[in-house]
C-alpha cells in the first residue's frame, strides 16, 4: 500500500448514543482534512460529538484498530472479566 | 493561510489557545489561532500517511496481518487539552499529532516491529517507550501497556503504538469509558475503584499473555474489584436496549 492509497474516514461519535457516523473519503486526503476541520467547527461546542479523520485500507480494519467508537460489546474487558470470574465461580 | 509558517509562531498560537479565557479574548486572534494549529496538524497528513504505508511493510514482514493498521490525525481538542495538561510543552514538540497504529499478534510480534522500525533509515528515531513489564519506563501508572515508537519524517513526529490484542481490549475499553461515564479515566483520573478495578484487569492481561495463572489471591481482589463497580456498567438489558 503506498502513502496515495491510504483511504480516510471521518468518523462523527454520538457519545450519549454510542453510535459513529463514518464518512468514507477514499483517497481523497485533501477534501478529508477540510471536512475534518469543518466538523470540528461545527461541534466545538457539543460536548457529546467527539470527530476524528482516520487512515486505512478499510473500514473493516479501522473498527479493529479503534473499535472505541464501534459497539464493543462482549469484546469489553468488565465483560471478559465478567466471564472469567464465572467459570472460576467468583461471581 | 500563508504557505509555511514559523515555529515560533505556531507555539505562540498553542499557548495563546491552552490560556484562553472566555471572558476575555480577542475573537479575531482565537480564531488566527484554530487556523493556525489547524494547518500544523494538516502539515502532519502526508509524512503520517507515509509512515502509515511504511510500518505496514514491517508488520506483513514480523509476520502480522496489514489489515491492523490505522493512522489519526489527533483531534483539535485533545491538542489544546495536552498543552493545558503539559503547560511547559510547545506545541511544535508535541510528539502524537501524527499517530500510527497497530495492532499485532503477540509481544514477541510487536518486539520484531519496534526492532525493525529501529534499524530501517528512512525515519530518524526520537523515542522508544516500552510501556511494558520489566522494560524502561514500564507500564503506565493506569495500567496502559504498548510499545511506543515516535519517529521523525519530513520535519513532523509521528508516534506509532504497537500493542497486542489484550493491550489493545483494555486501552479501547478505558478510552469508550472516559466518554461513556464523561470522566478523565483515559488520563489517569476518575472514581478511585474503577481506576483499580481497570489497573488490576490491565496485570490481569499481561499474566494471560506471559502464560501464568493468576494467584487466587489476585483473582479473589479481582472480583472484589468487580462487585465494587457495578454501579459504573450498564447491566446486559440496559446494553440490549440501546
Amino acid at each position: 500500500m503506498s502513502p496515495a492509497n491510504v483511504q480516510h474516514f471521518l468518523v462523527i461519535y454520538d457519545i450519549a448514543a454510542g453510535e459513529a457516523i463514518v464518512e468514507h473519503f477514499g483517497e481523497a486526503y485533501d477534501e478529508a482534512l477540510a471536512a475534518y476541520e469543518a466538523a470540528e467547527r461545527a461541534n466545538r461546542d457539543d460536548t457529546n460529538v467527539e470527530v476524528v479523520l482516520l487512515g486505512s485500507d478499510s473500514r473493516e480494519t479501522l473498527e479493529r484498530t479503534h473499535s472505541s467508537y464501534f459497539r464493543l460489546m462482549d469484546k469489553h474487558i468488565d465483560q471478559i472479566v465478567a466471564k472469567e470470574l464465572e467459570e472460576l465461580g467468583l461471581r | 493561510m500563508p504557505v509555511e509558517l514559523s515555529k515560533a509562531h505556531v507555539n505562540r498560537c498553542g499557548r495563546l489557545l491552552r490560556d484562553f479565557d472566555p471572558n476575555a479574548f480577542d475573537e479575531g486572534e482565537i480564531y488566527a489561532a484554530i487556523s493556525t494549529v489547524d494547518w500544523w496538524r494538516a502539515r502532519h497528513a502526508k509524512p503520517l500517511a507515509r509512515v502509515n504505508a511504511g510500518l505496514r511493510h514491517y508488520v506483513k514482514k514480523a509476520g502480522a496481518s496489514e489489515q491492523s493498521v490505522t493512522q489519526r490525525l489527533k483531534r483539535f481538542e485533545t491538542i489544546v487539552d495536552k498543552l493545558e495538561r503539559f503547560p511547559g510543552m510547545q506545541l511544535t514538540r508535541m510528539e502524537d499529532i501524527g499517530g500510527v497504529r497497530a495492532i499485532l499478534d503477540s509481544q514477541r510480534q510487536v518486539d520484531a516491529v519496534a526492532e525493525a522500525l529501529l534499524r530501517q533509515p528512512k525515519w530518524t528515531i526520537r523515542r522508544v517507550r516500552n510501556y511494558v513489564d520489566g522494560r524502561r519506563p514500564g507500564p503506565k501508572a493506569d495500567g496502559y501497556r504498548a510499545v511506543h515508537v515516535v519517529v521523525e519524517r519530513d520535519g513532523c513526529f509521528v508516534e506509532i503504538q504497537l500493542r497486542t490484542p489484550w493491550q489493545d481490549a483494555w486501552a479501547q475499553s478505558v478510552e469508550q469509558d472516559t466518554r461513556r461515564l464523561r470522566s478523565r479515566l483515559k488520563f489517569g483520573d476518575g472514581p478511585n475503584d474503577l481506576r483499580q478495578y481497570y489497573l488490576l484487569i490491565a496485570e490481569f492481561f499481561a499474566i494471560r499473555e506471559r502464560l501464568e495463572a493468576p494467584s487466587e489471591e489476585f483473582m479473589n481482589d479481582l472480583a472484589n474489584l468487580f462487585a465494587r463497580t457495578r454501579q459504573y456498567f450498564p447491566t446486559a438489558e440496559e446494553e440490549q436496549s440501546r
